[in-house]
């Protein structure tokens, strides 16, 4: 389905990478999609776990994407828990709960393979000149075509560099101005 | 004019072969493997061109009725393809030169724009 702010996105690279077809864009938009989401992420969720006494693995259910990263699990009141992550979906705790509790696992999310542009429209608002970026640097990189580029191909992957770092450190620090993200209980 | 069918795409290749009025110079089956030809080599310059197949056969087509799906971008290097394969059968030198005119703008097209 195009969302608004995707059918923007998709109209932005069109018209700079002339003779270019809707699929080829939607192919590098889902890359840059994915390479995007790993290396920022900036697509989080909270997901309610509830746990049982003597049990350990948990399954995690995002509303939406796949589970990329386990950024962190907390108690019911707050308190940090060890855990890791065993791909795709299972929480795996360090030690099982002494009794039933609802945790509260942070996950940083990817687009699922199955259905790559299937992510939040504010994704694409909020980072939408820096995934355009990543587009028009894959498209132009693509040897022998229309809008091949090599020069311009580096020009906007460089910008995709620098938009990455950007997103990555913005959401370390809670996209706040000048603050930190510590905050007690330390997580 | 709609590019619908492969038969639109002869229609107005026979216009630039000067091959509009019946008995036709060029038969529609030559100008049908020639379309064949163009689809194969479009897959080979621009496998962006067919991301809908998902690397499935790509599509023969027979007769001028079959429905054929182009991104409008690309109506005409197909038509310059069937003219220059039809040409390329012309052995006089003028007719070589057209033919290799067309071919080059066929290829021109997918790969530069232009």
């Amino acid at each position: 389905m195009t969302t608004p702010a995707l059918q923007v996105l998709q109209n932005m690279a069109k018209i700079r990478l002339p003779g270019a077809l809707d699929d080829g864009i939607n192919l590098e938009l889902a890359a840059t999609l994915t390479e995007f989401f790993d290396r920022t992420n900036v697509w989080q969720e909270e997901v309610s776990i509830a746990v049982e006494a003597d049990v350990t693995d948990y399954t995690i259910s995002p509303s939406d994407g796949l589970v990329k990263r386990l950024m962190n699990v907390v108690t019911d009141d707050d308190i940090p828990v060890s855990a890791l992550l065993k791909m795709p979906d299972t929480l795996e705790l360090r030690f099982a709960p002494s009794q039933t509790d609802t945790y509260v696992a942070t996950v940083a999310l990817t687009s699922d393979a199955a259905r790559p542009l299937a992510v939040p429209d504010w994704l694409f608002s909020t980072y939408q000149l820096e995934l355009l970026d990543g587009v028009l640097g894959r498209m132009m990189a693509q040897p022998a075509k229309p809008y091949s580029n090599q020069t311009l191909s580096v020009f906007h992957m460089r910008k995709f560099d620098a938009g990455v770092s950007n997103a990555r450190s913005a959401t370390r620090h809670g996209n706040g101005y000048g603050r930190q993200t510590w905050r007690y209980p330390q997580h | 004019m709609a590019f619908e069918t492969v038969g639109d795409y002869l229609t107005t290749a026979r216009v630039l072969l000067q091959d509009t009025v019946e008995p036709y110079r060029y038969s529609d089956a030559s100008l049908i493997v020639a379309f064949n030809l163009a689809i194969g080599e479009a897959r080979s310059m621009r496998p962006d061109m067919f991301v809908a197949t998902r690397g499935a056969t790509l599509p023969v087509f027979t007769a001028t009725s079959d429905s054929v799906t182009v991104d409008p971008q690309y109506h005409s290097a197909f038509v310059y393809y069937i003219c220059g394969h039809a040409q390329l059968r012309d052995d006089e030198a003028t007719q070589d030169t057209r033919a290799a005119g067309f071919l080059g703008k066929f290829v021109s097209r997918l790969t530069a724009g232009r």
